[in-house]
């Protein structure tokens, strides 16, 4: 599907995703939550847990997916309790029938989404009339609209063109004037000459990471589901006391050299587990908030045609304590 | 980027030194000249060539300011710091932390970024070789037992960065095997190539380095534990950590500070003086605190002392843990105390029992047991020393009495007293115990025989002092058995019982006296006991038999009858007379069933010599007391009713004279009832002892029988002779008949006829003979008597 946020890294993604083996060890008291979870800075805290060995396969196993539409199928068929989505896409999979609740918020968008321009544009100002990439996913659209909203332009003083967020080859074919995308492409195109026109800067607050679990199994799955947790936290931990080797680690599924690393996150704010329990606590305001709007772009754009149950979305009860 | 000069970056510490003597000149005002440093262990004046343009560049910048540049060894780095001769250092940041705690230094004030191979890195880690021909290590938990190269402890990349990778494998880095190679990346893979060495630690790029500079080749080196740091120039085995800072010290202005710090930010990977530094740049610090929390973790100095961490921290961090284990430890705490008390119960417990099992209640004196304990272990040691010890067994004198006549309150009053005033006659070797009742006992050690009478006396006179009770005075007597040890050589009971034995002796002589045991007598009583209880043995077993001695008329030849006389047929010593056992038979149970024995094989042997065509009479032995039991003549009629063919006439019982059958009318009436029976009576050894003609007419005797003795002297005694001439007289005026015995010659028979006394029995005329030889004597007597002499 090209309308995925968070797929670039396709290279890597071809090889990762391996069926996960059914759990199959009687000896358990409970067999492992499975995550889907493709590649994105913000999730890779899990993978770096796994790779050094913090991450204990007994409780967890997580199955590397291309896209989050593919971490959605795997939810949809079963094969795994929780996934590593955006905020709409959690939408999006209630939509479905999903019964998928928010449990952790791995990072939040401010300024990684950006809205790039050639050079000739200078303002916000000069978008009217001109060819702007963009997908037309809840994010895509969110984006824009905030973009325009800025602009003061209305869509139809523009020329939208549907252009995944990590595909830059029409912007490099000089079809589009502005391209809304993330990182790390943001980052490549900008030492190519491209202007940051607008970012999530902008709009705080409104663009998630998140882990969503099954609610219906999330009591199953509640020792892996705080070992997940306390997994990313950790890798979270060993990325603030030294940077430097985090990075490098984090560098090989990011596809960046280590030193390049940090640029990355830079658009990037990943709460720790207190602010964790101050976003997701009940009634989790900021959240709703956010996922409110999200849920008005999905009906204003007809990406869903039935209102979406929004109760419960967000849950702070499965968090890690937070230790005295 | 040149590699040689990198290596010199890499390997050691620098120092930028601005001159020395700045701390003064700040104080007045002057242009300042400051100081920057490079530590190097080799090549320090190339090193100093290529920072010069970059101080050069600061000077120029910095306007009043005079820089000056020193490249110092890591030591005199540290002398150096010590005099405060350094106003900036950029330095190692295992140094760097060190320094600090020891300097106060400032935090750094921007971190070095290199410029390697082609790539500019703010990050250094450390690399494990290993020879390319050994096995590889493919775990980090395998150099547990390897040999470990370092050029030493201070360094980032040759040390701290391996030992964290190892320790966080779970090895324990002290326990490690060691080799200090001394302060050179060369010497550790020397050390490794070597062999004396399986790994050697140096920092990232070293190897490439000397690679580069074609002092080893690539192929004869392996990494160990390599990790993939995409980006990173060289191969490194363990984490990384922050490049080195420059740092500024104390002493240094604010604004000299800041100047300095801008200079540098504002210096890219583009200019020349950064360039030929072999940098690409500065940036602003790096957290170094993971540097300082590895260096705790591993006890670098100078961490290496334990950490003071204060109550309250500790209190915050484990509230909980602290909370159970304190819980845990009351518990245990309550649960020992409540075990104390319970063994201290029972051990007061076990001592009460002790004392009631060993102890009298009443006085507090050992009792029987713990008595015959004490004189188990008195005897051994009096034994061992030769010495000797008394046994005295005390009874009270009318205790009872006393008892009875003041209340037992006053009698256990009395006994507690006395007990007391004893105990002061012993010494502590010595027992005192209370046996029953009013019963004591004494055991008086290490005694001459000859002293015993002393010490018994002095305790009577100690009894015979009035008590002074709480409602009267009174004066007690006692009676005291007493044996001696070891002239009575028994075990602990035995003289015990000596003790009381004699203790009832002296009681049976009149009390308020003592007696001591006779071990003669004792040890004779207790033959006799060995010996009846040998002659019930023979009973049962049907040893006795009987031999029979003939009575003739002398006048006629006719045999008259036969004396029956017991032998005992003794398996060992053969056939015995019954002056060998009769006199421990005499007075014993034993007499009436022998004698009972005797008068039912007589009746038996009679009986088969009438149905053999012989009639005569068997006469039999009869005891005074045997005589006397009760129902004898009953038993008598029983036996013969065994005989209903035979005349009870053929039976004689011959009686003993004495004054015991004689003193008794019930004696009398016995007789008479065994005369009733038919049954013929003698008096046996008539003329011997006590007798009286009143006597001797009352009795239903049949026969008189003339004692032995004097038959046999009477042919050279007159008065012997003019005994038998009486009694035969007496016997023909009462109209008895008459029989001498120890009839031994034919003279005594041819005196005898004279005297009228024709019945006799003796060796003369025949021994006792076995019944089967009866029948044959008397055919052979019969037809032709012969005496014998």
């Amino acid at each position: 599907m090209d309308k995925q946020r968070r797929t670039f890294n396709q290279l890597l993604l071809g090889a990762a995703c391996l069926p996960l083996l059914p759990s199959l060890t009687g000896c358990q008291t409970a067999p492992p939550l499975q995550v889907a979870s493709h590649v994105w800075p913000g999730y890779e805290f899990l993978f770096l847990a796994r790779n050094e060995g913090w991450l204990d396969t007994r409780l967890v196993q997580l199955e590397e997916t291309q896209s989050a539409s593919e971490s959605l199928e795997a939810l949809q068929e079963n094969r795994v309790q929780a996934a590593t989505l955006t905020l709409d896409e959690l939408l999006m999979g209630r939509s479905r029938g999903l019964p998928l609740k928010a449990v952790l918020i791995f990072d939040v968008s401010v300024g990684a989404d950006q809205v790039l321009a050639k050079p000739h544009l200078h303002q916000l100002e000069d978008l009217a009339g001109k060819r702007i990439g963009a997908e037309t996913s809840a994010l895509g659209n969110l984006v824009l609209d905030k973009t325009l909203e800025a602009a003061g332009l209305r869509r139809d003083q523009v020329e939208i063109v549907e252009n995944a967020a990590s595909d830059p080859r029409a912007w490099e074919a000089g079809q589009l004037d502005a391209l809304v995308t993330y990182e790390p492409l943001a980052s490549r195109l900008r030492k190519e000459g491209a202007k940051v026109l607008f970012s999530s800067r902008a709009f705080p607050e409104s663009i998630f990471d998140l882990l969503a679990v099954r609610s219906d199994l999330v009591d199953t799955y509640s020792e892996g589901l705080v070992h997940l947790m306390q997994s990313h936290f950790r890798g979270l931990e060993a990325f603030r006391t030294n940077p430097v080797d985090t990075s490098y680690r984090l560098a090989r599924r990011l596809g960046v050299k280590g030193q390049e690393v940090i640029e990355l996150y830079r658009g990037l704010q990943l709460p720790d587990l207190s602010a964790n329990h101050t976003y997701l606590a009940a009634p989790a305001e900021r959240m709703t908030l956010a996922a409110q709007e999200l849920h008005r772009i999905l009906l204003a754009s007809g990406q869903v045609s039935q209102p979406i149950n929004l109760q419960d979305l967000f849950s702070s009860q499965y968090l890690p304590r937070i230790a005295v | 980027m040149n590699t040689s000069l990198r290596a010199l970056v890499c390997c050691f510490l620098i120092g930028l030194l601005w001159s020395g003597s700045g701390w003064a000149q700040h104080q007045l005002g002057h242009p300042q000249t400051l100081v920057l440093g490079v530590a190097a262990l080799r090549d320090q004046a190339r090193l100093e060539e290529r920072f010069q343009p970059l101080v050069a560049y600061l000077n120029e910048q910095l306007e009043d300011q005079a820089l000056q540049l020193k490249v110092l060894s890591p030591s005199e780095i540290w002398q150096a710091l010590q005099r405060h001769e350094l106003d900036f250092v950029v330095t190692d940041p295992v140094n760097f932390i060190a320094l600090s705690e020891h300097n106060a230094m400032s935090s750094p004030l921007v971190t070095l970024v290199m410029q390697e191979a082609g790539e500019a890195v703010e990050a250094q880690g450390g690399v494990m070789l290993q020879a390319a021909d050994q096995e590889p290590f493919t775990d980090l938990k395998e150099l547990k037992e390897a040999t470990l190269a370092i050029a030493g402890r201070n360094f980032l990349g040759g040390y701290l960065a391996q030992a964290r990778s190892l320790q966080e494998a779970g090895l324990d880095v002290s326990e490690l095997n060691w080799l200090d190679v001394g302060p050179s990346y060369e010497a550790v893979v020397e050390a490794v190539l070597a062999g004396r060495a399986d790994v050697g630690f140096i920092r990232t790029g070293v190897m490439e380095r000397l690679v580069d500079e074609g002092w080893v080749e690539a192929e004869r080196l392996r990494v160990v534990n390599a990790q993939d740091m995409p980006g990173f120039p060289y191969q490194v085995s363990t984490r990384l950590y922050p490049q080195w800072p420059l740092v500024t010290l104390p002493q240094v202005r604010d604004e000299v500070a800041r100047k300095v710090a801008s200079v540098l930010l504002a210096l890219d990977a583009e200019n020349p003086v950064v360039q030929q530094a072999g940098l690409a740049g500065f940036n602003v610090p790096s957290d170094y605190s993971v540097i300082e929390r590895d260096m705790r973790r591993l006890q670098i100095p100078p961490f290496n002392t334990p950490q003071q961490v204060s109550w309250v921290e500790i209190w915050y961090s484990y509230q909980w843990q602290i909370l159970i284990l304190t819980a845990f430890v009351v518990l245990v705490v309550v649960l020992l105390v409540f075990s104390l008390v319970l063994n201290r119960r029972l051990a007061l417990s076990r001592e009460h029992l002790e004392k009631i099992a060993h102890y009298d209640l009443l006085t507090g004196l050992p009792n029987y047991h713990l008595l015959s304990r004490r004189l188990q272990e008195a005897t051994q040691v009096a034994w061992e020393t030769g010495r000797s010890l008394a046994v005295c067994y005390m009874d009270l004198d009318n205790f009872k009495q006393l008892n009875d006549h003041y209340g037992h309150g006053l009698g256990d009053e009395l006994l507690l007293s006395l007990a007391q005033r004893l105990q002061q006659e012993i010494d502590a070797s010595e027992t005192l115990a209370r046996v029953s009742g009013d019963e004591f006992a004494l055991v008086l050690t290490d005694l001459h025989p000859s002293e015993s009478d002393g010490r018994i006396k002095q305790l009577m006179q100690s009894l015979h002092q009035p008590l002074v009770l709480s409602k009267t005075t009174t004066e007690v007597s006692a009676s005291l058995g007493i044996t001696l040890f070891p002239l009575d050589r028994s075990d602990p009971d035995t003289l015990l019982r000596h003790a009381s034995e004699a203790m009832f002796r002296a009681k049976s002589l009149g009390k308020n006296r003592y007696y001591y045991f006779d071990a003669d007598l004792d040890r004779e009583q207790q033959g006799l006991r060995d010996r009846l209880q040998r002659l019930q043995e023979a009973l049962e077993a049907e040893e006795f038999l009987l031999y029979y001695q003939p009575k003739v008329d002398l006048r006629t030849q006719e045999v008259l009858g036969v004396e029956a006389l017991i032998r005992w047929q003794h398996p060992e010593e053969g056939l015995l007379p019954p002056g060998a056992f009769l006199p421990d038979i005499e007075a014993s149970e034993l007499e009436n069933p022998l004698g009972n024995w005797v008068i039912s094989q007589a009746l038996s042997q009679l009986n088969a010599w009438h149905e053999a065509g012989l009639q005569i009479r068997v006469s039999v032995n009869i005891s005074a007391s045997h005589l006397l039991t009760t129902g004898f003549a009953t038993q008598l009629e029983v036996l013969l009713a065994e005989y209903p063919d035979l005349d009870p006439g053929y039976l004689e019982i011959e009686v003993l004279e004495t004054a015991a059958l004689g003193s008794l009318d019930e004696g009398r009436q016995i007789l008479e009832a065994c005369h009733r029976l038919g049954v013929k009576i003698s008096l046996d050894d008539f003329g011997t002892g006590y007798s009286s003609l009143a006597y001797f007419r009352n009795l239903p005797v049949d026969i008189l029988k003339i004692d032995q003795s004097f038959v046999r002297d009477m042919l050279e005694d007159r008065e012997d002779r003019s005994i038998v001439e009486s009694v035969v007289r007496l016997a023909a005026a009462f109209n008895r008949q008459v029989i001498a015995e120890g009839v031994e010659t034919l003279e005594h028979a041819e005196a005898l006829l004279e005297l009228g006394c024709f019945q006799a029995q003796g060796y003369g005329i025949a021994r006792p003979l076995p019944a089967e030889e009866i029948l044959d004597w008397t055919r052979n007597w019969e037809e032709e008597p012969s005496f014998t002499s």
